[in-house]
């Protein structure tokens, strides 16, 4: 088996964000990592709309990232710490739109290591040294320069090792233009590593140790330490030199603190705290994130707590001295991984779960009545300050950017799907397992839905993802009857907007004028009494409508000129640009005119005979600083499109023709896949290819590329949209012409990022469509559905799927599908959380204390207040949940409809009660009824780990499968973290042990167990009478069921330790399987093996017939090994396209979803091996990381190529494609359709 | 060179940006194997062993550079550690390459006439 590894969508959670001017330009862009891919995002500071420009995998683990500008540049470069042991520098190439990389520095081994640098970064603030830390011991410093050319240089690295010390954070302190210094967290631990009392270890303190690189000298010295009273969390650089009085602040526990180098005392101030906060009370608050704000005259500090508060920072400076910190409560955000503050006034927030935000900074909350808070008030030691948390007040939400991280879980809906093999096997398998394959398509359309439950506690929900373009309704407007046609005009070729729209009926025009409002005008110039064929912006300002008898041309001061069709003909078919107009009369006529530099519209003399009936026609844009386009396509009945020259030397005369599988419906030719320049000059320009779109009437759309100089055809591409013939319109879609396809379903096809997407519009069935730019909506569609004009935005161009949320409560940890109802049943359970009641209760405690407290003429007050505290409910989602501390665990099953997404059944469990598994089944002796089992921890610690015991909570699901009513629950003396139904009965994992259960009138009745699983059974695979164990340490273990002695034995297991999350069954031997480090693996037992093994009581059995060291005696091999770099927490075989082939679909946590598809053809596994391999060394991983041993990180990666990698092909410079294609044999074009091919085949 | 000389010692600091070159004889060699073929990475050696006289010594044995010095493909997939003979602990040297560290022999002088009376201690021949 041969795999080919293919992301769907990347990771969406962030763990870095930096901002700084990366193109050179004015413009502020940011840089975010997500876990290994770099990405460029560009808010727009006009709409408030974040952009993504670049999205680069580097296939290695991003550990830390930095921005820097050398002094008196204009441009930040970034510094990567990755764990490739190097250092790398990148800037970004806004012509070529992709990151160069600058430097490579190697300085150690590849991985996360203890003591390879790369885990902390920090730049000098004037840009003169970079310092990249280890966890422990080793520091390093390059020096960065520029040379004679202004390029920028990098030294050999300084060394600043200290051995026994651990690093916690590390800045570049600001010190204006002395040496540069850098400010570190460390401790000490070597005294407490000698001690075996343990006292040194609880004395060991925290130190702030500052690093001066001495240019003069070019040496780096550990300055100066300082042991520190809390243990600190992070550190902010205060600005220094002209701007501010240097130093930096130490985020601690409940503290922050104002450090600086030299005989300043310390500042130190309390963290607030909520009022009436129902948290834990003996935990600590520290600071999470932070993000500074400078400019000429001042600066600030938003730094936010855990529980998502912000704070506003300032410092009061006497003379440069600071005196004074003073912090006021801001807003309350989702707690964020990274925050940046935007010269323009923008926060953006890169949410830790969940989906990430732009917020407008409306104000900076200098003048409200918001209490502030200093170091300079007086407060006992331990004491603090309270405030009180409130909606937005400073920030205002301009953007959301949906995340899915974390996923948790996630279930294919789709395609039924089929076995081949093994038919005897896909009975009983479908019976067990009806839960995935029986269901197609809970909702009943014909495209697969994944439902993906992620988030985090009260962020949490659950998603359901088609594959399609999300799009914005901006109106919808009923006309007074069916139209056939819409068209918007501009007024002017200068105007950024769109003047009018045409509306075409059966026998009549309507004009509608674009301002404030949509309006009827009738003084347009175009004739209304006719149906309309096409219309246009002719020349600068002249309009013309081509009508079945004539062509109309409306000049500017609304003369008009008028052409009217010889004799009985009529114009069928037409096709218009700026300057160009192209008919074709009844009989097949081409008639050609042509705008001359006065802006009359010419007639070319001759006219052409075509050999068949038009069909349609097409005519591309004419090209910046051209009179003409010099193409014409023209659609004939006898099943080929032809092209035309329109060039003043050979006008009319044929070029080149395609012949068709089928009758063309319409045509389309658009330039498109070049990068959208600005040069200095602000002319905008782009190069790209000239595309001819047809659009056949069996509903295939073909995209053909068009040689701009001889007019030939080549490099088809085919795809198949839907059962209506296909209609093309050209749009605009960031700047850039696109292509709207219509079929049974829209589709939009695009170029993004230097790829071609073919999506469809998650929207109903549209009959015909135009561009559409106003003020409100620059970049729009308007398109006909039966009687109304709809107005459409198309905003998230470049996402895969489109999603649709529903919110949950805690985490969401698995869920079963009902396969009657198809309502899913969901499992959510948080640590470290109350139940709803507990929660209810610690509330009513505190205000009756509140009241107590008070004394006795404060007393009605305080019971006022009581009641404001009792009726206040901020939501949870933003505010965050009360952590309710260690070992306090809460937990819902929930009934869902996941249509509409409305909860039919809420069950609450108790306090400290976990849910950890779920199971829907029937039980052979009960009939009809389904019942749905539900593992629950009691009184869970994690660390160190005890546990009370467990119960299987057993409900019998009522109501058509909205109820859950009570049956009973079972006891059980460990986590039940694994349930299956097996043969009537359920498979119920308790921990370490194995058991059959039954349903008993009382509780579940044990049948049968096995005690030889090694730690902890995560998961339980059934087929036929096999069952697959996978332990949550040691990989699979194959059981079988005897029925016949009621024994579970066990026959084989692998030869790996994988710590696994999920597992999916491939076939009766085989496992897909996937572990808590991010690789995935398919074991398969070997065609010998016996399951008809006896268990061996007496142990009189051969020794050699035991495996080694309690092992089975029989042993799985290895099909394929794969490290995808993410943990993947779901893995499932399932069609994704209907009438695709099937593929191992998997989710990660970090929000990303791929699949691996097998090779159908020996050919096809070789050429794609020959591609990996000279991508490998010709387009190396952009942060050093070697990319065979990244995706070898645990296991050495077998059978498995990445796709991934293949299709950075396409954003290769294009002698690099030649010279890698040549070696293949191929042409470029040839190597990318092969790429497009082989993900067109099994998904999008 | 010191694959096959177990007495050379590498000089294993912290390699900088200075490029390590090879002399004549030399020519081609990886500086961990000696093996010929596949060269891959260039060799980066610290600031020290380029200072002065030294700069634009062979790696290997000293003499004046005349090319650039590779480490071949197979070391640097294996991320060519250190000579697995020398454990951490019993060197005390820093434990790195361009990943281990610079590959600079710096003992050269004196190994060439030890090995010599080496092997007249242990009655060898010489060939």
């Amino acid at each position: 088996m041969f795999l080919y590894n293919l992301t769907l969508q990347r990771a969406t959670g962030i763990s870095f964000a930096i901002h700084g001017n990366f193109s050179g330009t004015k413009q502020q862009e940011i840089v975010v990592s997500r876990g290994k891919i770099l990405e460029l995002l560009r808010p727009d500071p006009n709409t408030g709309k974040v952009h993504t420009l670049l999205t680069v995998e580097v296939f290695g683990v991003i550990r830390s990232l930095m921005a820097f500008r050398l002094t008196g540049g204009t441009k930040d470069y970034i510094v990567v710490g990755s764990d490739s042991g190097r250092i790398v520098i990148l800037e970004y190439q806004p012509s070529k739109n992709m990151f160069e990389k600058i430097h490579q520095e190697t300085f150690g081994k590849s991985g996360c290591r203890r003591i390879v640098p790369g885990q902390f970064l920090a730049v000098d603030p004037k840009g003169r040294a970079v310092m990249i830390s280890a966890i422990e011991k080793q520091k390093l410093v390059y020096i960065l320069n520029r040379d004679a050319a202004a390029r920028l240089t990098i030294s050999s690295p300084l060394e600043a090792h200290k051995a026994n010390t651990l690093v916690y954070h590390v800045v570049g302190v600001d010190v204006g233009f002395e040496n540069p210094m850098f400010a570190c967290l460390e401790m000490d631990y070597e005294e407490a590593d000698n001690d075996p009392t343990g006292e040194a270890a609880a004395n060991t303190q925290q130190t702030l140790t500052f690093y001066e690189l001495d240019l003069g000298l070019n040496h780096v010295v550990r300055k100066y330490s300082e042991p520190l009273e809390e243990h600190g969390n992070f550190l902010i650089t205060v600005p220094g030199g002209s701007d501010g009085p240097s130093g930096v602040l130490i985020c601690s526990e409940n503290y922050i603190t104002y450090k600086n180098f030299g005989d300043q005392p310390d500042i130190r101030c309390p963290i607030p705290r909520r009022r009436n906060d129902l948290d834990d009370p003996e935990r600590g608050m520290i600071f999470v994130c932070s993000a500074t704000h400078k400019t000429k005259s001042m600066f600030f500090f938003l730094a936010q707590t855990e529980q998502g508060d912000i704070f506003k920072i300032t410092l009061e400076t006497d003379e440069d001295m600071v005196t004074e910190i003073r912090l006021k409560y801001f807003d309350t955000v989702p707690v964020a991984a990274a925050m940046c503050v935007l010269k323009t006034g923008f926060l953006f927030v890169a949410s830790e779960f969940g989906n990430h935000y732009l917020y407008q900074i409306a104000h900076l909350g200098d003048d409200d009545e918001e209490p502030e808070f200093s170091s300079a008030m007086p407060l006992e030691e331990g004491d603090t300050f309270f405030f009180q948390p409130r909606p937005l007040k400073n920030l205002v939400l301009v953007d959301e950017l949906d995340s899915l991280s974390p996923i948790l879980f996630c279930q294919e809906t789709g395609v039924m799907a089929v076995y081949p093999q093994y038919s005897h096997v896909r009975l009983c398998y479908s019976r067990l397992h009806c839960s995935a394959e029986r269901i197609a398509d809970l909702a009943n359309e014909d495209t697969p839905q994944l439902y993906v439950a992620c988030g985090r506690g009260p962020r949490s929900s659950l998603r359901v993802l088609r594959h399609g373009l999300e799009v914005s309704e901006m109106a919808v407007s009923e006309l007074p009857g069916n139209p056939n046609a819409v068209w918007t005009v501009r007024r002017h070729i200068e105007d950024e907007f769109d003047a009018y729209i045409i509306v075409s009926f059966v026998n009549a025009t309507l004009v509608l004028s674009i301002g404030e409002t949509v309006e009827e005008v009738t003084d347009s110039g175009f004739l209304g009494t006719t149906p309309t064929l096409s219309c246009s912006l002719l020349g600068d300002d002249a309009l013309v409508q081509v009508y079945p008898d004539g062509i109309r041309h409306i000049r500017a001061d609304k003369r008009v000129n008028e052409w009217k069709t010889p004799g009985k003909k009529t114009i069928v078919k037409c096709a218009v640009n700026q300057r160009q107009v192209v008919i074709a009369l009844t009989g097949g006529e081409l008639v050609y005119f042509e705008m001359d530099p006065s802006g009359q519209l010419n007639e070319y003399t001759e006219r052409k005979e075509m050999s068949a009936d038009v069909v349609c026609m097409s005519l591309a844009n004419v090209p910046p600083g051209e009179q003409r386009s010099r193409f014409l396509a023209v659609g004939l009945v006898d099943n080929t499109v032809r092209i035309i020259s329109l060039d003043p030397s050979d006008c009319l005369q044929p070029l080149s023709m395609q012949a068709l599988p089928a009758q063309p419906e319409s045509l389309c030719i658009v330039e498109m896949g070049g990068t959208e320049k600005q040069d200095e000059l602000g002319e905008r320009g782009s190069i790209g290819f000239l595309y001819l779109n047809i659009g056949l009437q069996n509903g295939v759309l073909l995209r053909t590329v068009l040689d701009p100089v001889t007019g030939d055809l080549s490099d088809t591409r085919t795809r198949y949209l839907g059962s209506r013939p296909v209609k093309l319109f050209r749009v605009r879609m960031q700047g850039q012409e696109a292509v709207l396809a219509m079929s049974s379903r829209s589709w939009l096809s695009y170029s993004y990022q230097s790829r071609f997407h073919l999506t469809p519009l998650s929207y109903e069935t549209l009959e015909f469509a135009s561009g559409f730019a106003s003020e409100q909506c620059p970049e729009g569609i308007v398109a006909i559905s039966t009687n109304t004009l709809r107005i459409l935005a198309l905003e998230k161009l470049g996402a895969v799927f489109n999603q649709v949320a529903f919110p949950l409560q805690y985490t969401p940890r698995k869920f079963v599908i009902h396969p009657e109802s198809n309502n899913l049943i969901i499992i959510e359970t948080d640590h470290n959380a109350y139940t709803e009641a507990t929660k209810a209760q610690r509330k009513q405690q505190m205000a009756e204390e509140m009241v107590e407290a008070a004394g006795e003429d404060e007393r009605e007050l305080a019971a006022e207040m009581a009641a404001a505290f009792l009726n206040e409910n901020l939501p949870e989602s933003i505010f965050g949940a009360p952590k309710a501390g260690n070992g306090q665990w809460a937990s819902v099953i929930r009934v869902m409809n996941p249509i509409q997404g409305n909860t039919l059944d809420l069950v609450q469990l108790e306090q400290n009660e976990a849910a950890f598994s779920v199971a829907v089944c029937r039980f052979s002796n009960t009939g009809e009824d389904w019942y749905v089992l539900v593992g629950v921890a009691k009184d869970l610690i994690l660390n160190p780990r005890s546990v009370a015991g467990g119960f299987v909570y057993t409900y019998k699901l009522v109501n058509n499968g909205e109820k859950l009513e009570f049956l009973h629950k079972t006891p059980v003396e460990e986590v039940p973290a694994a349930i299956a139904p097996f043969q009537g009965r359920v498979l119920i994992g308790v921990g370490k042990l194995l058991r059959v259960y039954d349903l008993g009138k009382k509780k579940l009745l044990r049948k049968c167990e096995n005690k030889h699983i090694a730690n902890y059974i995560s998961g339980i695979q059934t087929i036929g009478h096999r069952v697959i164990v996978s332990d949550v340490q040691e990989s699979f273990i194959w059981v079988r069921y005897k029925r016949n002695e009621n024994q579970l034995i066990i026959f084989a297991d692998d030869t790996y330790p994988r710590w696994v999350t999920t597992a999916s069954l491939l076939d009766y031997d085989t496992v897909a399987g996937a572990d808590k480090f991010g690789n995935i693996c398919v074991v398969r037992l070997p065609p010998n093996t016996n399951d008809e093994v006896d268990e061996d009581p007496t142990g009189n059995k051969a020794l050699w017939d035991r495996g080694l060291l309690n092992g089975a005696s029989q042993k799985a091999e290895v099909i394929m090994n794969y490290h995808v770099g993410e943990t993947v927490l779901s893995l499932q075989k399932t069609t994704l396209i209907p009438g695709g082939s099937e593929s191992l679909v998997y989710t990660t946590l970090s929000g990303g979803i791929g699949i691996l598809v097998p090779f159908t053809s020996h050919e096809d596994h070789d050429f794609f091996q020959h591609v990996e391999m000279h991508l490998r060394s010709e387009h190396p991983p952009l942060c050093g990381r070697d990319h065979l041993s990244f995706r070898s990180y645990y296991f050495p990666v077998k059978n498995v190529i990445d796709g991934d990698l293949c299709e950075q092909f396409n954003s290769m410079e294009p002698n690099k494609q030649k010279n890698v294609s040549e070696e293949l044999d191929r042409t470029p074009p040839e190597v990318s359709k092969k790429l497009e091919d082989i993900r067109t085949r099994y998904a999008f | 060179m010191a694959k096959h000389h177990p007495d050379l010692i590498f000089c294993r600091k912290q390699a900088g940006v200075a490029i390590g070159r090879l002399c004549e004889k030399c020519d081609g060699k990886c500086v961990i194997c000696d093996s010929y073929v596949r060269p891959c990475t260039l060799v980066r050696i610290c600031d020290e062993c380029n200072y002065g006289s030294y700069q634009g010594r062979c790696v290997i044995c000293g003499g004046p550079g005349v090319s650039d010095a590779y480490y071949c493909k197979e070391c640097t997939i294996q991320e060519k550690d250190l000579r697995s003979n020398i454990s951490p602990k019993r060197s005390n040297l820093p434990t790195f390459a361009q990943r281990d560290g610079c590959p600079k022999i710096v003992n050269l002088g004196s190994s060439k006439t030890d090995l010599f009376y080496e092997r007249k201690k242990y009655g060898f021949k010489k060939r």
